[in-house]
């Protein structure tokens, strides 16, 4: 048994663009067993307006947009998702953040400006991002993959964000 | 039991926007390539900005355009399960080639970085 990938990118350029395409299986591919997705920005994506105050300190993931996809021989969609920018409550309840570094205590500080305390070590997308996993789904014997994908992020900051979109399509071949 | 062992080798990325294109050769002893990893000194830079293509024995494992960071670890992850497994890819001519390619990215600046591939190597049985 073995798998193998296909990568589609569609790029996105202009807000709440819908951006239509094909995936074409190989013939060889005998069942498509799972679907990833990434992102690359090629412009800022702005900070947006300031979160309100909650106590959980729980942050709202930025949702770049939505993806549907289906096949010629099955009615309604089998696969779809939300693409979000990244996790940003990955270092939700971490302690660490919030403790100082080494050596600096509360003594040495003038007490009429007193620093505020600085993150020891944060959680970061690129330290606890992985590992990660694919959506597992079960599709035989298709050849053609129909998707949409809607950008929601430029229409909801009326900013046209170019980035581009890789979608990833694993399937499995019998030897 | 097999043996195992692992293997590093390193790409320097030294401009913005380009492909960086290496081949290795591996030890005539290893038989198989199980498992494969990436780490950088700069790791939100492969992070955010890191695709790459991967071939061993000239088989494509990775196709170009497939993300870096799906093929990262966290230190959340347990040391024994950070390798992506790749099955059992036969060695051959024991030629690993990998095309790295740095994608602008509005989130962050480019510097100099290194990256590192790890592969978990099986060796022959003798």
């Amino acid at each position: 048994m073995i798998q193998d990938v296909i990568v589609q990118k569609l790029h996105i350029s202009k807000m709440g663009e819908q951006h239509y395409f094909q995936v074409n299986v190989p013939r060889l591919a005998e069942k498509i067993v799972g679907v990833e997705l990434g992102a690359f920005f090629q412009s800022q994506i702005s900070r947006g307006e300031k979160e309100q105050y909650n106590f959980l300190k729980i942050k709202r993931n930025k949702l770049l947009g939505e993806i549907k996809m289906q096949t010629s021989n099955q009615p309604n969609f089998f696969y779809a998702a939300e693409l979000v920018q990244e996790d940003k409550n990955i270092g939700a309840d971490d302690f660490l953040k919030n403790t100082k570094r080494f050596g600096q205590s509360n003594r040495s500080q003038p007490q009429h400006n007193p620093l505020p305390p600085e993150p020891f070590w944060k959680s970061e997308q690129y330290t606890h991002g992985g590992r990660k996993e694919l959506d597992e789904i079960l599709i035989d014997e298709e050849r053609t993959i129909y998707g949409c994908y809607k950008d929601v992020i430029g229409k909801r900051d009326e900013i046209n964000y170019s980035y581009t979109v890789l979608l990833y399509v694993w399937y499995q071949i019998n030897e | 039991m097999k043996n195992i062992v692992k293997k590093r080798f390193d790409i320097s990325i030294t401009e913005p926007g380009k492909i960086f294109s290496k081949s290795f050769e591996l030890d005539k002893t290893i038989a198989f390539v199980t498992g494969i990893l990436f780490t950088s000194d700069k790791d939100d830079l492969m992070f955010y900005r890191g695709s790459q293509k991967v071939e061993i024995n000239k088989q494509e494992i990775f196709p170009e355009n497939y993300e870096t960071k799906l093929l990262m670890t966290g230190i959340n992850v347990a040391p024994n399960v950070r390798y992506y497994d790749i099955g059992d890819a036969p060695v051959g001519n024991g030629s690993v080639k990998v095309e790295y390619a740095d994608n602008a990215d509005g989130g962050t600046t480019f510097e100099p970085y290194r990256i590192s591939i790890y592969l978990r190597c099986e060796l022959n049985n003798h």
